[in-house]
């Protein structure tokens, strides 16, 4: 059984691995902005210089610019969903929104995995009614490890049925499987325990099901 | 000067491509370790630009197996966890650490001091 110290620090990890996560694709989109400036200071130059300037090049640099501004807000507002699931600035929100945000969060290490996660969380009324930042760690630990158990190029999707107490979250790998006891790592378990839900892998580890414990 | 940028957000690694181009380089970019290994199975570079946290092959793995390809290349490492330049250019791989994001003209000068050729 896992103590609250344990969970603090589960916690505390989980929060650190998405900062870093958030922090390093931040600077990725600042480092693109950056570029996109330089190079229009560049052109600039050129046309100075009497080299004719190319507006379909032009053009590109500023949708670059704001795809990566769009990008940057996404991480952003990500960042704020994660910390309005906890204590005094927690809001209302769905299984379907918690399980959306967790897949904004997760998308980094999908990436990195280059494993495809597809989210199907069609928001249906009613809020979860637990602990909002421990279910998406759940989630979030579930997504790690539909990602550990597939090899690279694999597919996760993570949906959502439902809405309140009555919903089904399903994990679902196209590669590899889960392992059978997958439910039952501490950290799975633990979790599932606080927030009184189950989890259950079906269809020979190629599913897992998270559902209001009976 | 042919250098080969390597790193996995492509429209960063593009557009610095295009400014060392506009500035008289011959600039290629791949956008993984692994292309990158093979692009320079292929052609010949004065230096190579490797982002250090990539999908697949990290910066360093990458650097390693080129290292042990093509002896004597430099190197120029992409870090968001350097502050400064820092060169170990006098061993059997010469390799600069610039922090992420660099600024063109500081890429510039260290591929200068790298590479003066």
């Amino acid at each position: 059984m896992q103590s609250s110290d344990d969970d603090n620090t589960d916690g505390a990890v989980f929060i650190a691995k998405v900062a870093a996560a958030a922090a390093h694709d931040l600077n990725n989109c600042l480092a693109v902005l950056g570029e996109q400036g330089g190079l229009v200071a560049d052109l600039a130059w050129m046309m100075q210089n009497g080299r004719p300037l190319d507006p379909a090049r032009l053009a590109a640099v500023a949708e670059g610019v704001k795809r990566h501004v769009a990008r940057a807000g996404a991480i952003t507002a990500g960042l704020s969903a994660l910390a309005h699931t906890l204590g005094a600035q927690r809001e209302s929100a769905t299984p379907a929104c918690l399980a959306a945000l967790c897949g904004t969060l997760f998308a980094r290490f999908a990436d990195r995995a280059r494993v495809r996660l597809t989210v199907c969380a069609a928001d249906e009324a009613g809020d979860f009614d637990g602990d909002q930042f421990g279910f998406v760690r759940l989630l979030f630990a579930c997504l790690e490890g539909a990602v550990a158990c597939q090899p690279d190029g694999g597919e996760a999707s993570l949906a959502v049925a439902g809405g309140g107490g009555e919903f089904t979250v399903t994990v679902r790998i196209a590669g590899g499987a889960f392992p059978r006891d997958f439910a039952s790592a501490p950290q799975i378990a633990a979790l599932c325990r606080d927030l009184r839900l189950t989890a259950n892998v079906t269809e020979a580890g190629k599913a897992l099901h998270i559902a209001p414990a009976r | 000067m042919n250098v080969l940028l390597v790193d996995d957000e492509e429209e960063l690694v593009s557009a610095i491509a295009e400014r060392l181009e506009l500035r008289g380089f011959t600039a290629d970019f791949v956008t993984s370790g692994k292309a990158a290994v093979a692009k320079c199975r292929e052609k010949r570079y004065d230096l190579v630009v490797l982002d250090m946290k990539m999908p697949g092959l990290s910066g360093l793995e990458t650097l390693e197996i080129l290292a042990a390809d093509h002896p004597g290349m430099p190197f120029i490492m992409l870090s968001g966890h350097t502050e400064v330049r820092q060169c170990n250019d006098t061993g059997a791989s010469r390799v600069c650490y610039l922090v992420k994001p660099a600024k063109i003209d500081d890429l510039i000068e260290t591929m200068r001091h790298l590479s003066p050729a």
